[in-house]
């Protein structure tokens, strides 16, 4: 009979391991639901809960650099000034192999004068190259300037007038490009963009220019002055009036730079633009404008009269080729440069439109899909893709240009999915702030009453790197919906059945729906389909029907007309680089910049911290945002950052025992989460829904802690490393600490695997108890959607469908989303191949990879192995067990502990997910059982683990499996708890600092299992001895996510350091019974540590203020703060607003330090209040503003007044400036001219001469000047102010 | 009579193109003469005996990002492109890797014409050895210059060439060709300027600007944009590579 109890029981455990070994865990909310069922707290706890999860992200909590910046400190980055590969100024870590030309740098890059970053410019050339480094740039002869946007006067540009052409470019390529062309240099300032400059050369008066002899040349007055001619405005060359040799209208011909057809005379001179009618052309001789020209309102394609082609309505000058139409004097054409776009519709010339592989937005880009800005440049259509796995967005916008015909612009820009994410950060400004983003969604779940949330998703989701897998992310949608019934009673109080009060449509198919679209709006996730149809099926939904991903072959057609919304014209007008409406060209490009950079901030930090989510999530084995983590925790980096963790979080330095108070709450999580459904299984309800769940949670704490300590000696990282990481991964966003998370993610899955099977095991047994007692009238039902990664179809049989289109090439992510067996060939060519790979017809083979130290594993036969201890024993209790087994190619693997005839009935993957791997691991371990104890739980567990096989099949990308399982074979025991309890975390971190003045402190420690505390501020006492009780949560109920707390308002913490000392005392429902020995206690106490802050935080100097003085817009400014006092003599964390709310504040560029630092460089003129406000480590504030006045100076100087003084003319100007003078006219080059000046100055001195006249020029610091002379100076015997007046009204 | 006219006419076509037969034949060795040796001077014997290599060169850095070999590239086509702005991070825009491009191009065509420069030199003088002059060489360094619609070739050596009596001095010689490649290094300097500054430039714009360019960007997976630069009218062709705000796929990287 117990045997077949015992066989029985093993069943059901192996049953609800496949039933649960990939779903999510349970929240702590499905706990409240037992037996108070509270709608309104389900509904808020679950909104909540997907707030504060794996959403939260750090918005503009760290900045790209700034990571960079610690990590460089932190991890002791080397820099090599040169890589073998030709990059310079790369940052290696010290150790780490590096590619270096020579020795490395001991130190980072950025520390480095000569990586240093600025502007290069060309001295000859007059360009600029911002970001260039110092040692580039000087090697090579450049002028390089501190200022890595190269907003200096040196780059300014304005407009360039070479003869009849011009061009927009700095002052110096002016001067340049004239020496070159042999022209005198006119650069004109005022014209301040490039379509004016180039309009200010289309109206260049032309003219003939007359040599001696008859010849003549056709140009403008400024390049006929440098050829010495003679020069007749608006007259052509050909003109009889003229009397040259040149004939009128000797040929026809396309002209360099131009649109039109022009005739040309016997000399070679452009005349008019052709017409057929040559006396209309030649007009008596003279030039004939564009407008004047034949049918200038018309482009004249095709036209054989009329050679007035007009590029911006659609045609060209072209030569024609035999056959073609041509004009009637010659073989040329306004050719058509209109196009056919893929429907047919007729293209202007310079026109751009969106093309799409599919539907997009509303999250529902299909897979492989990418966004394409097509162009009709000179009737061809060119393509433009935007960034692949829609990291860019194709956005129109279509302007009339008549009554019946529209143009198109269209751009890509940047994919703000991140952002969307960064919303949900704070749930009261969520919908507001995802409505205003256009390329956010809201998507809102409401499947009912208690299953009801919003969340801000991206509209147009990323897509991933199909083969390397999602990092995570998929998991955030993964979510449980728990149905809560209650029993009913006919009136004798019997039993008639259940009434469902809540959630019921959980288990109808909406729920599936809404999930998977939740799921697929992350990235790409859940069930859909590629951009050629086909789909698979990655969400798994229990409990509940699950979607198709034929319903979503829809998706896979574009529909017409549909195009990306802009999120604001001004970003859209930049991104095309127009200048905007409203402001400045400069000042749209900064915003643009800062929109880029800001964006990074927030995916840096943001995605990093989606990361930490999902290397826990990931442990849990689900990758859930709602799982036991998640219903309290929200994003690792809020725990951090509660404890104390938030500026080592970025660098992961997180204390191992913080990390593995981490990971036990995961474990708790799954615990609760097994135990549930186990409760379903047996049909419980109510309380004793609760003891199970209990149960379960309690046994996956204690056996993550027993596991935990395991690999911490086994790989390094282990749990430690899973918060390290994944709090490396949220701070850092994915930068070098990122690394670590990887690392660490491995160590994770142990402990919480562990955490799984012995809550299985755990809550089975109390299951079965309550089931005998028949506790409960409630009962819940756990619907849970699994989001997984999208996987390709399996094989290749598509891959070719991503060639062929010359207009959408197939790119890597393209071609992987077709099949799991395509790969693309010959990447480096215009258009890559996608090919299907060998398929060899064989399933994997599968191997034995390896296994801890101290475990052994047995080939009994082909496919089967035995794995123990050495010695041959069962795996103990306490004791992880981790193996991997390896297969000869890509392959998927399934594993189950029941045998399946199928690859597909098997349900559970390995660590990997349903991941294409070589190497498939898995973790098992057993915990302690006593805790259960005080449930008077009995029987032999162990036993029912004493023969256990598993069950593994693997399938290739081209489908082929494994028609045998590989079965490995294990046994577990287990024993009593015999570890004292153990401080995990504490609230504030443990040797944080006291506000300045703060004598006492709420203060909280958190345990892995309930226990009693007690502290004392003496060292020397003992657990009985201590005077203080802290108050602890000792209730298997009464856990949080941090664990069992301890809290006690410590008082008298006067002194610089304040040592308190702790100890605790385990099983506290052993107290006062006959197992009260059982109970372990701290042997040694736990120190923790408060330090005071010395003297309040002050700020001491901010900069800029008072009044700024620039010489053009926008203008570079540093904001500077330096701080003093607090916790860390100064060191804090400053933060700016320029509207002055504390509620929008940015974190500093270089800041938490005690100077903290942040440049603008789109400062326009005006006054400006910048709040500062600054933080330490313990909480000391102070605030501060930054009031200054920013002038631009676009005045040349004014000369106030010029005298005589001791034999000497003296200029006075109204500002520092340089003088020049020329004693013959105003048009003068200074460089030629004698100087007044020594250096900047308000005086300027010459030697005074009578009778001369003084033309005088003054050149601000800004390089502001006057058109012609700053003043006319006459020198004379009557020297008066008077005179000086009338002087001065002859300025020039 | 009609027909004694015919006659007339045909005969005096007839003398007509005898005359220009013999002419030809008189003309003809003259004609070949420049194109050969001969009397060529040394600058026209140099611009002859360099100007291909040259071309080449031009045309071989063009298509690397301005590199005979580029160190930092891009595989494309099966040719290197040199990255002219670069960053291996993501969300990051570029840095600058020849902030001095012109002069990088021009040290980089000098040095691809060096040997043959110097080949040339040693024939000029062996030719005109042969020609019976004494030649006198003062060997000095040359340079390359990108220019407005040319490239030139500086040659800072002297010859003084000497026949019986009559000596010639040449001071410096100058060989161009033709190309583009200072206007598209103009706009490629404009290009980089926006990859460095906001990571991506808008190609529409420059071509509407300047009708005979045609800008080519193509968009890689891993973040790299290739850039080709084309003057409509003379076919050149600059290319490279640069990799600004690239986006990782997904949200970013473990």
């Amino acid at each position: 009979m117990i045997k077949k109890i015992k066989i029985s029981m093993l069943v059901i455990v192996l049953v609800q391991i496949i039933l649960l070994i990939n779903m999510t865990p349970a929240n702590s909310y499905q706990i409240s639901l037992t037996n108070e069922v509270q709608e309104k707290i389900i509904e808020k706890d679950l909104a909540e809960k997907i707030l504060d999860s794996g959403l939260k992200l750090l918005v503009g909590f760290f900045s790209i650099k700034q990571i960079g910046v610690v990590s460089a400190v932190e991890l002791e980055f080397n820099c090599c000034l040169e890589t073998k590969q030709g990059e310079f100024c790369k940052d290696f870590l010290k150790g780490q192999e590096n590619n270096c030309k020579n020795d490395l740098v001991a130190s980072a890059c950025d520390k480095i004068s000569t990586c240093e970053l600025g502007c290069c410019i060309d001295k000859d050339e007059g360009l600029c190259s911002p970001k260039s480094m110092k040692q580039d740039c000087m090697n090579s002869d450049g002028d390089w300037k501190n200022e890595e946007s190269c907003a200096i006067s040196e780059c300014q540009k304005a407009c360039c007038v070479l003869g009849d052409e011009a061009q927009f470019t700095t002052e110096q390529r002016c001067s340049r490009l004239a020496s070159l062309y042999g022209f005198e240099e006119d650069f004109r300032q005022q014209t301040k963009n490039e379509i004016d400059c180039l309009a200010i050369s289309a109206s260049q008066e032309l003219g003939a220019c007359i040599f001696t002899g008859g010849a003549c040349s056709f140009e403008s007055e400024v390049k006929c002055r440098v050829d010495k001619g003679e020069w007749v405005k608006n007259v052509l060359c050909s003109n009889t009036e003229l009397n040259t040799t040149c004939k009128k209208q000797s040929s026809i011909g396309c002209l360099e730079g131009r649109d039109e057809i022009y005739w040309f005379d016997s000399c070679g001179n452009k005349e008019n633009i052709y017409s057929s009618d040559k006396e209309f052309s030649w007009n008596n001789g003279k030039v004939l404008t564009k407008e004047q020209s034949c049918s200038s309102n018309s482009a004249n394609i095709d036209s054989e009269d009329c050679g007035n082609c007009n590029y911006f309505i659609g045609s060209k000058c072209s030569e024609t080729k035999l056959g073609d139409k041509k004009v009637k004097d010659g073989n040329f054409i306004c050719k058509d440069m209109k196009c056919v776009d893929e429907n047919g519709k007729t293209r202007e010339n310079g026109e751009s439109w969106c093309v799409y592989d599919g539907f997009i937005g509303e999250g529902k880009d299909v897979v492989g899909s990418r966004h394409w800005k097509r162009m009709c440049i000179d009737g061809e259509i060119k393509i433009e893709p935007c960034a692949d796995y829609r990291g860019g967005i194709c956005v129109e916008q279509q302007t009339n240009i008549s009554k019946s015909q529209e143009f198109s612009i269209a751009a890509c820009v940047m994919n703000e999915a991140a952002r969307c994410f960064s919303f949900n950060s704070d749930k009261e400004t969520l919908i507001g702030n995802c409505l205003n983003n256009k390329h956010c969604k809201v998507e809102k779940i409401s499947v009912d009453s208690g299953f009801t949330f919003e969340v801000c998703t991206p509209k147009y989701p990323k897509g991933f790197d199909l083969e390397e897998g999602d990092s995570g992310v998929c998991g955030m949608a993964s979510q449980t919906c728990t149905v809560v019934d209650k029993k009913v009673f006919d009136g004798d109080g019997h039993f008639v059945g259940w009434e469902n009060v809540i959630n019921e449509n959980c288990e109808e198919k909406v729920f599936g729906e809404q999930m998977n679209d939740f799921c697929i709006s992350l990235g790409d996730c859940g069930t859909k389909v590629n951009f050629i149809g086909e789909g698979t099926e990655n969400i798994d939904i229990s409990e509940s029907p699950n979607v198709k991903w034929q319903d979503y072959i829809k998706y896979a057609t574009p529909v017409k007309g549909q195009t990306a919304e802009i999120a604001n014209l001004e970003e859209f007008l930049a991104s095309l680089g127009r200048p905007t409406i409203k402001s400045g060209q400069l000042e749209t490009e900064q915003s643009q910049f800062e929109k880029i950079f800001n964006l990074g901030t927030e995916i840096s930090g943001g995605i990093g911290t989606l990361i930490a989510g999902a290397a826990w999530s990931l442990g849990t084995m689900s990758g859930s945002l709602a799982t036991g983590y998640t219903a309290t925790v929200g994003s690792l980096n809020t725990v951090l950052t509660y404890f104390g963790y938030n500026g080592l979080a970025a660098i992961g330095t997180i204390p191992s025992s913080v990390a593995a108070f981490g990971g036990a709450l995961s474990a708790l999580g799954i615990g609760v989460g097994v135990g549930s459904l186990v409760s379903y299984a047996f049909g419980l309800q109510g309380q004793a829904t609760i003891i199970t769940s209990v149960a379960g949670g309690v046994a996956g704490v204690v056996a993550y802690s027993g596991v935990s300590g395991w690999l911490g000696g086994t790989t390094g990282a282990a749990s430690g490393g899973t918060a390290a990481g994944g709090a490396a991964g949220g701070a850092a966003g994915g930068s070098a600490s990122g690394a670590a998370g990887i690392a660490s993610f491995g160590g994770a899955l142990g402990p919480l695997m562990a955490a799984f099977v012995w809550a299985v095991i755990i809550a089975v047994a109390v299951a079965v108890v309550m089931k005998l007692i028949g506790i409960g009238e409630t009962r819940e039902i756990s619907v849970t959607a699994d989001c997984l990664p999208w996987q390709a179809p399996i094989g290749g049989k598509n891959c070719e469908k991503c060639n062929g289109d010359i207009l959408k090439p197939c790119s890597k992510y393209r071609c992987e989303s077709l099949g799991t067996a395509c790969v693309l060939v010959n990447e480096d060519e215009e258009n890559p191949a996608c090919i299907s790979s060998k398929n060899d017809g064989k399933p994997p083979v599968i191997s034995f990879g390896g296994i801890s130290n101290e475990y052994f594993y047995t080939q009994n036969e082909n496919y089967k192995i035995s794995i123990s201890k050495k010695d041959g024993s069962c795996i103990p209790e306490f004791t992880p067990m981790n193996f991997y087994l390896t297969t000869d190619k890509y392959a998927q693997c399934k594993v189950d502990f029941v045998q399946k005839n199928t690859y597909e009935q098997m349900k559970n993957y390995p660590l990997e997910q349903n991941r294409f791997t070589q190497n498939h691991s898995f973790i098992f371990s057993m915990p302690s059982l006593s805790a259960l104890e005080v449930y008077n739980i009995s029987g032999n567990i162990k036993e029912m683990f004493g023969n256990t096989n598993m069950y593994l099949r693997c399938r290739d990308a081209h489908g082929n499996v494994n028609i045998n399982e590989y079965m490995i074979n294990f046994c577990i025991n287990s024993g009593p708890d015999l570890t004292p309890p153990i401080m995990q975390a504490a609230s504030p971190v443990n040797k944080a600092s006291l506000k300045f003045g703060e004598t006492s402190k709420q203060v909280s420690i958190f345990l892995n299992e309930p226990s009693e505390c007690k502290y004392d501020l003496n060292a020397n006492e003992t657990y009985e001895s201590m005077r203080k009780t802290m108050d602890c949560k000792t209730g298997l109920f009464e856990s949080s996510i941090f664990g069992w707390a301890c809290s006690a308002n410590v008082s008298e913490l006067d002194k610089k350091e304040n040592k308190i000392y702790i100890k605790c005392k385990d099983q506290p429902w052993f107290k006062n019974t006959m197992n009260e020995s059982k109970r372990n206690i701290n042997s040694e106490n736990y120190i923790y540590i408060l330090y005071n802050s010395p003297s309040i935080l002050e700020i001491g100097e901010i900069s800029p203020t008072g009044t700024i003085f620039s010489g053009y817009e926008p203008a570079s400014i540093d904001l500077e703060v330096w701080t003093n006092g607090g916790a860390e003599s100064g060191k804090a964390s400053c933060s700016y607003s320029f509207s002055g709310s504390e509620s929008n504040m940015a974190l500093f560029y270089q800041t938490d330090w005690d100077y903290s630092k942040q440049n603008f460089n789109t400062i326009m003129n005006g006054e400006y209040d910048i709040l500062v406000k600054c933080q330490d480590k313990a909480g000391n504030i102070a605030r501060g503003n930054a009031k200054f006045v920013l002038d631009v100076d676009k005045q040349p100087p004014q000369i106030t007044r010029n005298y005589k003084e001791g034999g000497q003319l003296i200029v006075q100007t109204n500002e520092e400036a340089e003088c020049y003078y020329s004693l013959d006219k105003c048009n003068f080059n200074e460089e030629n001219e004698t100087s007044m000046t020594t250096g900047f100055s308000q005086e300027h001195k010459a030697e005074w001469e009578s009778g001369l006249t003084y033309y005088v020029r003054c050149i601000d610091v800004w390089g502001n000047e006057p058109d012609g002379c700053s003043a006319r100076l006459l020198p004379t015997m009557f020297v008066s102010l008077l005179l000086n007046k009338f002087i001065n009204k002859f300025s020039i | 009579m009609k027909k004694s006219g015919q006659v007339t006419i045909f005969i005096i076509l007839g003398v007509i193109i005898v005359a220009i037969a013999v002419l030809i034949f008189l003309f003809y060795p003259q004609i070949k003469s420049t194109l050969g040796f001969g009397e060529q001077s040394p600058s026209g014997y140099m611009q002859n005996c360099i100007e291909d290599s040259l071309t080449e060169s031009i045309q071989k850095v063009s298509v690397q990002g301005g590199s005979l070999e580029p160190q930092h590239y891009f595989l494309y086509k099966d040719q290197k492109l040199e990255y002219l702005c670069y960053t291996e991070e993501y969300f990051l825009t570029c840095v600058m890797q020849q902030p001095m491009l012109k002069s990088h191009i021009e040290a980089e065509i000098k040095t691809n014409i060096q040997k043959d420069v110097g080949t040339c030199l040693e024939s000029l003088k062996e030719n005109y050895r042969k020609l019976g002059y004494n030649v006198q060489a003062d060997e000095k360094d040359f340079n390359v210059e990108l220019l407005p619609k040319f490239v030139v070739l500086n040659l800072g050596n002297s010859f003084s060439l000497t026949k019986g009596e009559e000596t010639q001095n040449y001071e410096t010689m100058k060989i161009s060709v033709n190309s583009d490649m200072y206007e598209l290094i103009s706009i490629a300097n404009s290009i980089l300027n926006w990859e460095a500054s906001y990571g991506s430039a808008e190609t529409t714009t420059y071509m509407n600007y300047y009708h005979n360019l045609k800008v080519e960007k193509i968009k890689q997976s891993e973040g790299t944009t290739v850039y080709i630069l084309t003057n409509r009218d003379s076919e050149d062709k600059f290319q490279f590579a640069s990799r600004s705000i690239a986006w990782p796929a997904g949200y970013g990287e473990i």
